[in-house]
C-alpha cells in the first residue's frame, strides 16, 4: 500500500514536473474562463485549436462574411473579465478601424481568428486566454496574462483594391484641393501621376543625373497624411540606392527619389499599396510603443495607421 | 648561444649513445653482428596519434563598437569620435577582417524602411539592430570547434627522461560562436569558413613519473609553433609559441611497441588587427584526447629461418657465410623474452568457437 502511495506521488510529481511554464498558465486560463462562464451564466462556444470562448452579442445572418484576405472595419470594447474596461473605440470615438483578416495584421492575434468567424452586422464578445491575447504584457491596465474579453462590432468588411482606388480619388481630391496643378500657385510643374499611381508635383528644379543603383543619396523629408498630419521628418537621411542596405526602403519612398536631382524639391503622393498597406491594427492602441520594444510589431505600425496614403515633401540633398 | 646549446646537446646525445655502446663489448667478443643503424635507431621511439580535439575560440572585445543589423555583424574602432547616421565596419573579425557594406543607424522597421508582410510578430523583428561600445561593457563572443590531429612525434629516452621533437597536423571544423552576453539580442557569430588546418611543429621534453604493471605514465610538455591553413589572414594576426601539456598514458605491449592514450591541454593565442587600428586577441586552448602507438624499430631482426622456433633472442649462424647475428623469436609486439605464457595467456583453444567451453585459466 505505502509502495503503491509512494508511486502515486512520484507519478504526479513526475507529471506536474513535465509540464512547461505554458501549458501550466494555458490549463489555469481555461480553468478561470469556464469558472467565469459559470458564474455569469454565459454560454460560449470553446475554440480547441485556439482556446478561445465566443459568443453573439448579435447576429447577422445574411451579412457578408469576414473571410480572410478583405478588410475588416471594426468597433471595439476591450475588458477583464471582472467588467472594469481598459480601452473602447465606439462609433462616437470617431471612424472604424480597420485591418485586413488573416494576414496578421492586427494585435491580439485572437482578433483575427476571432473576426473571421463574423458576418458584418454582428457583434461577438471573445473571451482571449493568454496564448491568444497578450500574454506576458504589462502595459497600463493590461496586467500580465490577462484573460482579455473583447468585444467586436463588424461594421464592414472592404476589398484592399477599393481601398486603393479610393486612395487614388482621394489623391486626386487633395491635389484639387490644394491647387497643385496651378502654375500660378505652385510654380515649375503640374503634378505627374506615374502607373504605380504615385503622383509628383515638382516644387523646385535640381541639376544633374537622377539617381543610380549605387550612389549615396541623402535627403531632408517630412511625411505626412493626406489630412497633414505629420507623422515624420527627417534631415540628412542617407543611404545607399538600390542597395537594399541594410534593408530596402519603402518602394514608394524610393521610386520618388529616383524621379529627383541634386537640389530639387517635391511632393509625393504615395498610395498605401506603394506604402505600409495594411500596417496592423493594435487593440488597444496605447500598448503599440511596448509592442515594438518587444519586437512583435515594426515600428512604422505606431506611425502609419492601415492604407494610409503618405506624402513626402522631400528635398534631395546630394 | 643557440649554436653552442645546439653542440652541446649533440655531444651529450653521442656520449650517452657511446656508454650504451660500452655495454655491447659481448657481441665483439664473440664477433655477433648487429646493423649498427638499427642499433642507433632503436635508441629512438616513434610515436603516431590521432583523435579528436576540442577548441574553445574566445575573445572579449575591447576599444571597439559592435554593431549587428539584420544581415550583418560589424566591429569598428570607437576611437571614431563622431559616427553619423552611417558608417562602415569590419566583418570576420576571426580569422580575415573584410570591410563590410555602409550601414545605417536607422531603426530598420521604421519610417521610411520597406513594409514587411504579415508584421505581428513576424520572426525578422527579432534580428534587430544592435550597438554597443565594448568598453562600456564585457563582451564577446565564445564557443568550441572540432578538429582530427594527426601527430608524429620523435624521441630519445634516458632514464625516467624523455626529449624528442614532433610535428601534428590537424583538420579543424569551426564552428558558430555565442555571446557572452545580450543573448537575447545578439545573433551568433558565424565564420565565414566552414574548414580550417592547423601545423604544429614542436620540441617535447618528458618525464615518466609513474608506473603501475605494464603501464607508464609520462608526463609531457611540448613547446612549438602553429601554422593555421589559409583561411587565417596570416598577414593580419599573429601568434606566439604555444604550448602543450599531457599526460601519456602508455601500455608496453613489448619492449618495442606500446599502445598510448594521450589527454592533453594546448595554450594559445593569438592577436588579429583590423584594418581601422583595433586590434582583436583570442584565447584558443584545445583539449586533446589522443588514442595510437609507439614503438622502437628493433636493433636485431626476426629469425631468417622458417623452421627456427625459438622464443627468446638467440644468435644465428648464417650456413653458407658462418656470420653470427642475433636475431628476435617474437614478433615486435610481443614480449621477446617471454616467460611461461607471458605472451600467449589464452590458449587458442580457448578461442573463438570454443569460448563458452570450461576453461581453467579463468578460474
Amino acid at each position: 500500500m505505502s509502495r503503491l502511495k509512494y508511486t502515486g506521488i512520484l507519478l504526479v510529481g513526475a507529471i506536474l514536473f513535465s509540464c512547461s511554464n505554458d501549458d501550466f498558465v494555458a490549463t489555469t486560463a481555461d480553468n478561470e474562463i469556464q469558472a467565469w462562464l459559470d458564474t455569469t451564466g454565459t454560454v460560449a462556444t470553446r475554440d480547441d485549436a485556439t482556446g478561445i470562448y465566443y459568443y453573439a452579442d448579435s447576429v447577422n445572418a445574411s451579412g457578408t462574411q469576414a473571410s480572410p484576405g478583405v478588410v475588416a472595419a471594426i468597433y471595439y470594447t476591450l475588458s477583464d473579465l471582472d467588467g472594469n474596461v481598459i480601452a473602447s473605440h465606439q462609433r462616437t470615438n470617431g471612424d472604424s478601424l480597420l485591418f485586413k483578416v488573416g494576414a496578421s495584421a492586427v494585435y491580439p492575434l485572437g482578433a483575427d481568428f476571432g473576426v473571421s468567424l463574423m458576418r458584418v452586422g454582428e457583434i461577438y464578445t471573445f473571451i482571449l486566454p493568454p496564448s491568444q491575447g497578450y500574454a506576458d504584457l504589462t502595459s497600463g491596465a493590461i496586467d500580465q496574462d490577462l484573460i482579455a474579453l473583447l468585444q467586436i462590432q463588424l461594421v464592414a468588411v472592404h476589398n484592399e483594391a477599393d481601398l486603393f482606388a479610393q486612395e487614388i480619388v482621394d489623391i486626386q481630391q487633395y491635389i484639387d484641393d490644394n491647387l497643385l496643378d496651378s502654375l500660378n500657385l505652385n510654380p515649375t510643374d503640374s503634378t505627374v501621376f506615374f502607373l504605380n499611381n504615385i503622383a509628383y508635383k515638382r516644387r523646385s528644379a535640381g541639376v544633374g543625373n537622377m539617381p543610380v543603383a549605387g550612389d549615396t543619396i541623402e535627403v531632408d523629408y517630412s511625411g505626412r497624411f493626406i489630412d497633414d498630419t505629420s507623422f515624420d521628418t527627417s534631415e540628412g537621411f542617407r543611404w545607399i540606392f538600390g542597395s537594399n542596405e541594410p534593408r530596402e526602403l519603402l518602394s514608394g519612398f524610393e521610386f520618388a527619389v529616383s524621379q529627383m536631382q541634386t537640389g530639387e524639391r517635391a511632393l509625393f503622393l504615395v498610395p498605401s499599396n506603394e506604402g505600409y498597406r495594411e500596417s496592423a491594427l493594435v487593440i488597444p492602441d496605447f500598448i503599440d510603443s511596448d509592442l515594438v520594444e518587444d519586437a512583435i510589431i515594426p515600428d512604422y505600425v505606431t506611425r502609419v495607421p492601415p492604407y494610409q496614403t503618405l506624402l513626402f515633401e522631400i528635398t534631395r540633398v546630394d | 648561444m643557440l649554436a653552442s646549446i645546439k653542440r652541446y646537446g649533440i655531444c651529450a646525445a653521442l656520449i650517452l649513445i657511446s656508454i650504451q655502446g660500452l655495454t655491447q663489448d659481448i657481441y665483439q667478443k664473440y664477433d655477433i653482428y648487429r646493423n649498427p643503424l638499427r642499433v642507433l635507431l632503436n635508441k629512438f621511439s616513434i610515436t603516431a596519434t590521432t583523435g579528436m580535439t576540442f577548441t574553445q575560440y574566445s575573445h572579449q572585445l575591447e576599444g571597439v563598437y559592435f554593431y549587428q543589423n539584420a544581415q550583418n555583424q560589424f566591429i569598428f574602432s570607437n576611437t571614431i569620435e563622431n559616427l553619423g547616421s552611417s558608417f562602415s565596419g569590419y566583418t570576420d573579425w576571426l580569422n580575415d577582417p573584410q570591410l563590410g557594406f555602409e550601414t545605417s543607424l536607422e531603426d530598420p522597421f521604421d519610417v521610411p524602411f520597406g513594409y514587411l508582410g504579415n508584421p505581428v510578430g513576424n520572426p525578422q523583428l527579432g534580428d534587430q539592430t544592435f550597438l554597443i561600445d565594448t568598453d562600456t561593457t564585457n563582451f564577446g563572443f565564445k564557443g568550441v570547434s572540432r578538429g582530427v590531429p594527426i601527430n608524429l612525434m620523435v624521441h630519445y629516452e634516458f632514464e625516467d627522461f624523455r626529449i624528442g621533437a614532433g610535428y601534428s597536423y590537424e583538420l579543424h571544423y569551426l564552428r558558430e560562436m555565442a555571446p557572452t552576453a545580450y543573448g537575447g539580442q545578439v545573433r551568433n557569430y558565424q565564420p565565414n569558413i566552414k574548414r580550417t588546418r592547423y601545423s604544429r611543429l614542436y620540441g617535447m621534453v618528458g618525464y615518466k613519473f609513474y608506473q603501475f604493471w605494464s603501464y607508464d605514465f609520462v608526463a609531457e610538455l611540448q613547446v612549438g609553433r602553429i601554422r593555421s591553413g589559409k583561411q587565417f589572414n596570416s598577414g593580419a594576426i599573429s601568434r606566439g609559441l604555444y604550448t602543450n601539456f599531457g599526460i601519456s598514458i602508455e601500455n608496453n605491449w613489448s619492449e618495442y611497441f606500446r599502445v598510448i592514450i594521450r589527454p592533453s591541454v594546448d595554450f594559445k593565442s593569438y592577436r588579429i588587427s583590423i584594418p581601422d587600428g583595433s586590434t582583436v586577441s583570442y584565447k584558443y586552448p584545445t583539449f586533446f584526447i589522443q588514442a595510437g602507438i609507439s614503438i622502437n624499430i628493433p636493433e636485431i631482426p626476426r629469425s631468417p629461418m622458417k623452421s627456427d622456433h625459438v622464443q627468446l633472442k638467440h644468435v644465428y649462424t648464417n650456413p653458407v657465410t658462418g656470420k653470427r647475428m642475433e636475431v628476435r623469436g617474437q614478433p615486435i609486439h610481443k614480449r621477446q623474452n617471454p616467460k611461461v605464457g607471458e605472451n600467449h595467456r589464452k590458449l587458442w583453444r580457448y578461442k573463438r568457437k570454443n569460448k563458452r567451453k570450461l576453461n581453467p585459466t579463468k578460474n
